[in-house]
């Protein structure tokens, strides 16, 4: 957004507005999402969101893009309504978890002389042999919007803004205050949790084919 | 350099996507895909995720919340000095 979108929204420019809010509701609203129990509850804090950049609308100062300034807003009331404390750590990522999940591990040998390499022949279906509409329907979407919703936050928080909203990972750090290493880590936890739900939804129609 | 394992390329598919690997690294993943057919399968499943999750369906902004976000901006305006 332009420095000329700012003066029409002090104008009182409403055309102004509806546009830069729906250019952004899709994004904040997925954001709200990750800290709220409900829709309901998640359209509040979009809506409380709008009202705060209203107010501060004459402190931004135009180092973030608007889009991160107007996430970091969201983000510190959603957190502060779910009572969540903003600085503190992403524990997820201090877990000591892999990258893989156990299914995974059980399909890897753990010993042995082929230590690490995959059971059988084949690491889990083979999407490519799924009818093409099943893998373009919405159903799939909605597995794999599921998952998303069912990971721990700090890695829902990543995978929301990299994955689906295709923010970079420079922008990602920006806004939730994770390093570059830690932003991987996340990343990569998350992607094997939904690969896996995608996966075990899909086996089925893989081994009828 | 050690062989490079299939749980090596399952942990480390982000950092490869990433272009966190050094180059030693990208040469091991490289020749061990090129090697194990699983581990392919892994990848494209890997991208066929990636794509799903570009193209989940936008959410939409209901009437209500447009309707109480212009009452909202319409109190802000008279506080506002252009």
């Amino acid at each position: 957004m332009t420095e000329v979108d700012l003066q029409a929204l002090r104008r009182g420019d409403e055309g102004a507005f509806r546009t830069l809010v729906k250019a952004h509701h899709s994004t904040l609203f997925r954001l709200a999402m990750i800290y709220s129990p409900s829709r309901a509850i998640a359209e509040e804090t979009v809506q409380e969101t709008w009202l705060a950049v209203l107010r501060g609308l004459d402190g931004y100062a135009g180092r973030a893009s608007l889009r991160t300034w107007i996430c970091r807003i969201l983000v510190n009331i959603a957190r502060r309504r779910a009572g969540i404390e903003t600085r503190s750590l992403p524990f997820s990522v201090l877990e000591s978890e892999t990258g893989m999940t156990s299914a995974d591990h059980d399909r890897l040998m753990e010993t042995g002389s082929r230590t690490g390499h995959w059971q059988g022949t084949a690491p889990s279906g083979d999407w490519s042999r799924v009818p093409e509409d099943k893998v373009l329907s919405l159903e799939l979407r909605a597995v794999v919007a599921a998952a998303i919703a069912g990971l721990p936050r700090s890695q829902r928080e990543v995978i929301t803004l990299r994955d689906v909203e295709g923010w970079t990972a420079a922008e990602v750090s920006d806004l939730l205050s994770v390093d570059a290493g830690n932003q991987r880590v996340l990343l990569h936890r998350a992607r094997t949790r939904v690969r896996q739900a995608l996966d075990d939804y899909l086996r089925p129609s893989v081994s009828a084919a | 350099m050690r062989k490079l394992e299939c749980h090596d390329l399952v942990g480390r598919l982000t950092d490869y996507l990433e272009g966190a690997l050094d180059p030693d690294e990208l040469v091991g993943l490289a020749a061990h895909l090129e090697a194990c057919a699983s581990c392919r399968t892994h990848a494209r499943q890997f991208d066929v995720m990636l794509g799903l999750m570009a193209q989940l369906p936008v959410e939409y902004i209901s009437d209500v919340l447009e309707s109480n976000l212009l009452t909202g901006y319409r109190e802000w305006l008279p506080g506002v000095t252009v």
